[in-house]
């Protein structure tokens, strides 16, 4: 397997998205500049210019013309996919850390960390085609616990909002309400990353505790935990076949080597069901992997490194047949 | 099954059973079941029918798990399965044998096709040989594992757990004892494997025996290091008391304690540095006090130009032919070391007498004091005594200055110790100033290895050289006894070498600076076997027999923490990730009863033997693939289950 | 009256002469400047002329490097590759005498010596694995009885 190696960021990538065709990548790096990629290629397709500071998260609309992005400079964005102009601005006094379309986007969800006194947040907003329309001000804001939200998405319906933090809780709040569900402690580190799979059935946290769990998104039951040697930063269900695929590593800034091999920067598939049996391994980066998606399609997965590359692999026949 | 004379309700039971079968094939018993009284009875008959109906196996006949009870009700301890087909009786057989219920039931399931000449003869028959008495505490049940493993420790956190190595037939370990907090500061296997000790702020304690229990205590405050004799007869504990006053010296406390008894046979106390300790270094030789490789009947420690030899069982100095208590003396003694083998001492004497009296290595016979062999070294600054595993040769390090005295180089003083007369041999490298890093004898055998890091500029690389102390003509069998060079492996990324215990292979081992190369080298066939890599390895350690080898990196370093098993010739077996890792300890073995023609003789009929290993290794193999196969099933099931149940719920929402 | 006529033609004669030295003048310069311009046109073509030759000449030297250095690297390859040969008893066929190989194939088959080899060295390993594991489960079988002996 040859990977494509995508350079058009210069600071660390934070996120990776595919559209819900999979044709397209929208990739989020700490270098204000949230990147659209040609996903069978590479070919770097335009920028999202306006950010001053580094983005987070993205969301992207089933039907690919709006994205939706979340950026360290305390604002929220709406951008039209297609020319990359601003549509709207939500701003804060915080930064913004994670954004979610609801079902059928008519919702949106983002969150902010804490900040100068502030406590962490999740912000609701009711979202219209016609920008003009858009409400800056949210139909719902529920405080958070202490530290920060790593992310938080809606759940199955639009009736809840799952929400995953630094304290390695995982909360369910009622979406009408404000009330918080459910919460546990699911890992006994900050949880990194929270990906719902792409049939909404379940979805996958990443933690410094360096484990991944897979979740029924449902009744946040417990179903697997897959082992990693290093912190897992994140993590994704293939949507194809059983697997699962981890990624991480040592914090760059403790590997006291520049050996790509100290860090332990691979992505790992794992087998989803018999969580032990590792199916394989792929390296390449020179930092923490910080973020890793499969394509809708289960054929390719992308992965952002600590590094500033994007690196794009297509799955060999192999990898079908196992 | 205890069969008692009387016809038993399950005698005839079987013999019910037996008249409607044609054969026992089909049918199997299993032992050691738990006993339980009549209203439990229906809850341990359903657990047994989930093991013993498992998919994996087949299905029994209609009610046929049958488990006989007693008078008063309560079940006997075994039950009587019957299969539809003999196959699935051989299954069960196979898979649940040895089947850990708990805690204290193991199963032991047979075919009652082999216990069927039992039961022909019932009124005649003598009860089976019983099994040879084991006291409860047997001491030597490790050594006797069917599959000929070996057991190593492993600490890590406050972990300290006992495994047996599996790693080559099921690629993983398999755990015989664990337990937290169990050490406060170290563990430490006895020479010969029979317990492990374990250290606490009251002192040592021995372990060991099928249920590790505690065999032995040995009271000795803030104990903080330990040495067994090599012949398990004593254990030393050694403690420092810090001073009162800041300007007295920390006192060194020593316990001398018969292993067996607990007895505390002698103490030795007095200022610290006088015992291997200084105050900014901490001990700086350990063990201080030295024991011959003589069963344990002498041990020494040096002192300013003398070394006091003690003699077991009194603890007392030993005699000279005089019938004086006095130490050896030897003028500017710098090192003393015992051969393993013997009660014989080599000692290194610096130059002394204002450059009058050259330096000097002598071989000693303790106790007659009897000068075995002398060699007068000039110019020298430094050496090192490093004795053959077990006591053959000796082989001196030397360092010695050039004539403007402003540098050293290296040479090797190497004594045929087990030779008649001692005869001796000097060895120089080609390149004179090449730098020796290590030197190290073949156990087992007759040749050595030198690494040194070459003069002239190589990039850190070092070279790899092996000698043999003796050569054997292929043809006319002659034996000439000749150091001879075998071969130089030039350009290696190695810095410390392992010998395997049993000799002919090496681990060439590339430690911190050179992050854990790792090259398994052949020295018999003189090949390279493989070369790997454990990034940042800390320490590499040979199994007793040396079929394994494990590589670790300890908590010295601060990530990439856990050990990695690799074969002998440097296939990698398995890789164990340990947060905090602390020790890895291979359980040494004792030596071998078997003498040297039995082993011989073992060696010549091998073929017999290898069939029947071959048969059992496949057998082996079969059982975990048809075991990993239900374990992925059992999985599979549950996660489908989960699947339907969720696809379920969101039909039934999409109808709300 | 006649006077100032004829003055007036003198002086527009005088003019038109002006005027016709004027437009002389004027294409002279444009000559020169045409003249100049193509000058500079030949200049630029001869020196892109001369780039292109350079650039060509030094592809050609660039590419007679590698096929030198390709075709060193062949014969040093098969050098080493017949001092391991005439190590390894011969096992593989020797090249004819006249036959030139490319680096390609040399390295082709060279890898596949080393894979053969590899392969081979691993099938000994295996057995003599087995056969220390064996010789160990021996020793151990013969040497319980012994062990049950001692334990009473």
């Amino acid at each position: 397997m040859r990977p494509i190696l995508m350079k058009g960021h210069e600071r660390p990538l934070t996120f990776v998205k595919y559209n819900s065709d999979g044709d397209l990548l929208f990739s989020m790096a700490k270098d204000h500049n949230p990147t659209i990629w040609r996903a069978d290629d590479g070919t770097r397709l335009g920028v999202y210019k306006g950010h001053n500071g580094a983005v987070f998260t993205c969301d992207v609309t089933h039907d690919s013309a709006r994205l939706v992005t979340g950026s360290a400079d305390q604002t929220v964005r709406l951008w039209d996919v297609r020319t990359g102009e601003e549509l709207h601005r939500w701003s804060y006094r915080e930064p913004a850390r994670s954004v979610d379309f609801g079902e059928g986007e008519k919702l949106l969800a983002a969150t902010t960390d804490p900040f100068m006194g502030e406590p962490s947040k999740i912000l609701v907003y009711r979202l219209d085609d016609d920008p003009a329309k858009l409400d800056s001000e949210p139909v719902m804001s529920l405080t958070g616990p202490e530290g920060r939200i790593t992310r938080a998405v809606w759940g199955p319906l639009n009736n809840t909002i799952v929400s995953v933090g630094e304290d390695g809780m995982l909360r369910k709040w009622d979406a009408e309400t404000g009330k918080v569900l459910h919460e546990t402690q699911a890992h006994e580190k900050s949880i990194v990353c929270l990906q719902p799979s792409y049939d909404g059935t379940c979805f996958i946290t990443g933690s410094h505790d360096k484990t991944a769990k897979l979740f029924d998104f449902y009744s946040l039951e417990e179903l697997k935990t897959y082992s990693h040697e290093k912190p897992v930063l994140s993590a994704f269900v293939s949507p194809l076949l059983d697997h699962v695929v981890l990624a991480g590593g040592q914090d760059a800034s403790q590997v006291t080597l520049t050996s790509s091999k100290a860090g332990g920067f691979e992505s790992k598939i794992v087998h989803k069901v018999y969580n032990t049996e590792v199916i394989g391994t792929v390296r390449g980066h020179f930092g923490p992997v910080n973020a890793i998606a499969y394509s809708p399609d289960g054929r390719s997965f992308v992965t952002g490194g600590e590094d500033g590359y994007v690196r794009l692999n297509h799955m060999d026949a192999e990898y079908f047949a196992l | 099954v205890s069969l008692d004379e009387s016809p038993s309700p399950e005698e005839a039971q079987l013999a019910k059973m037996s008249s409607t079968l044609e054969n026992f094939s089909s049918v199997v018993v299993v032992d050691c079941i738990p006993v339980v009284p009549r209203e439990k009875q229906d809850k341990l008959l359903a657990v047994l029918g989930k093991i013993f109906r498992h998919p994996e196996i087949g299905s029994t006949v209609p009610d046929g798990i049958h488990m006989p009870v007693d008078a008063n009700g309560t079940s006997k301890g075994f039950a009587i399965i019957e299969y539809v087909s003999p196959q699935s009786a051989q299954k069960a057989v196979e898979s649940i044998n040895g089947y850990r219920l708990d805690k204290n039931h193991v199963f032991s399931v047979f075919n009652l096709a082999s216990a069927e000449r039992l039961l022909a003869i019932p009124r005649t028959y003598e009860p089976p040989p019983s099994k040879p008495y084991t006291p409860t505490e047997n001491l030597f049940s490790w050594l006797m594992d069917a599959r000929g493993r070996d057991q190593f420790a492993s600490r890590y956190s406050d972990q300290t757990e006992i495994f047996w190595n599996d790693a080559k037939a099921t690629g993983k370990e398999e755990p015989v004892y664990q337990r937290q907090n169990w050490t406060e500061s170290f563990v430490q296997w006895s020479p010969k494997g029979t317990c492990i000790a374990t250290v606490h702020r009251q002192g040592a304690a021995l372990w060991g025996g099928p249920e590790w229990a505690r065999l032995q205590r040995f009271a000795h405050p803030n104990t903080r290091l330990i040495d067994f004799s090599p012949d398990e007869k004593y254990l030393v504990c050694f403690s420092l008391q810090e001073p009162s006053h800041p300007r007295e010296s920390a006192q060194a406390n020593l316990g001398f304690f018969d292993l067996r008894t607990g007895k505390k046979m002698r103490t030795f106390s007095g200022p610290a540095e006088d015992y291997g300790t200084s105050a900014s270094s901490g001990v700086t030789s350990w063990p201080v006090f030295r024991w011959s490789g003589g069963e344990d009947r002498l041990f020494a420690k040096m002192g300013k130009n003398c070394v006091s030899v003690y003699e077991c069982p009194s603890f007392g100095m030993c005699t000279t032919s005089e019938g004086d208590k006095k130490s050896y003396t030897a003028e500017a003694l710098s090192d003393f070391r015992w051969s393993p083998s013997a009660n014989i001492m080599a000692l290194f004497q610096k130059e002394h007498g204002g450059g009058n009296a050259p330096a000097r290595v002598s071989l000693v016979e303790f106790p007659s004091r009897k000068d075995i062999r002398q060699k007068a070294l000039f110019s020298v600054a430094e050496a090192a005594l490093n004795w053959h595993p077990q006591g053959t040769y000796l082989g001196v390090t030397v360092d010695r200055y050039t004539k403007t005295r402003k540098s050293t180089y290296t040479g090797f003083e190497l004594f045929r110790v087990a030779e008649k007369d001692c005869p001796m041999e000097v060895l120089e490298l080609q390149d004179k100033k090449a730098r020796i890093i290590c030197f190290a004898w073949e156990p087992k055998g007759h040749r050595f290895c030198i690494v040194s890091a070459p003069s002239e500029i190589s990039g850190g690389r070092t070279t790899v050289d092996f000698y043999s102390m003796l050569t054997t003509d292929p043809k006319t069998g002659t034996v000439d006894r000749k150091v001879k060079h075998l071969t130089t492996l030039k350009s290696r990324q190695c810095n410390a070498v392992y010998w395997s215990p049993a000799g002919k292979h090496i681990v060439l081992a590339g430690l911190k600076s050179m992050n854990g190369q790792l090259e398994f080298y052949n020295v018999e066939e003189l090949e390279s076997m493989a070369q790997s890599e454990h990034f940042m390895c800390t320490d590499v350690d040979w199994d007793p027999t040396g079929r394994f080898i494990s590589t670790s990196v300890t908590s010295v370093h601060q990530m990439e923490n856990g050990y990695n098993l690799w074969s002998f010739s440097g296939k990698m077996l398995s890789r164990t990730p340990r947060d905090r890792f602390l020790q890895y300890l291979w359980r040494p073995r004792p030596p071998s009863l078997l003498g040297e023609k039995k082993e011989a003789e073992i060696a010549k009929n091998l073929k017999s033997y290898a069939k029947r290993y071959e048969d059992e290794d496949e057998r082996l193999r079969e059982k975990q693939d048809t075991n990993l196969a239900s374990h992925r099933k059992r999985l599979m099931d549950e996660f489908k289950g989960w699947e339907k149940r969720i696809m379920e719920r969101r039909a039934f929402e999409a109808k709300e | 009256e006649e006077h100032s006529r004829v003055l007036a033609r003198k002086v527009i004669i005088e003019r038109r002469k002006e005027d016709r030295e004027r437009q002389i003048l004027e294409q002279e310069k444009q000559a020169e400047a045409r003249k100049l311009k193509q000058q500079q046109e030949r200049e630029e073509e001869e020196r892109r002329r001369q780039e292109m030759e350079a650039r060509r000449r030094a592809e050609e030297r660039i590419r007679r490097e590698i096929e030198e250095q390709e075709a060193a690297e062949a014969a040093e390859l098969l050098k080493e590759r017949e001092k391991q040969l005439s190590k390894d008893d011969k096992k593989a066929p020797k090249m004819k005498e006249g036959e030139v190989m490319s680096k390609q194939a040399i390295m082709q088959a060279q890898l596949s010596e080393q894979i053969k080899t590899r392969q081979e060295l691993e099938r000994k390993l295996e057995r003599s694995s087995k056969t220390m594991d064996y010789m160990e489960r021996a020793r151990r079988e013969e040497e319980k009885p012994l062990l049950d002996e001692e334990q009473k």
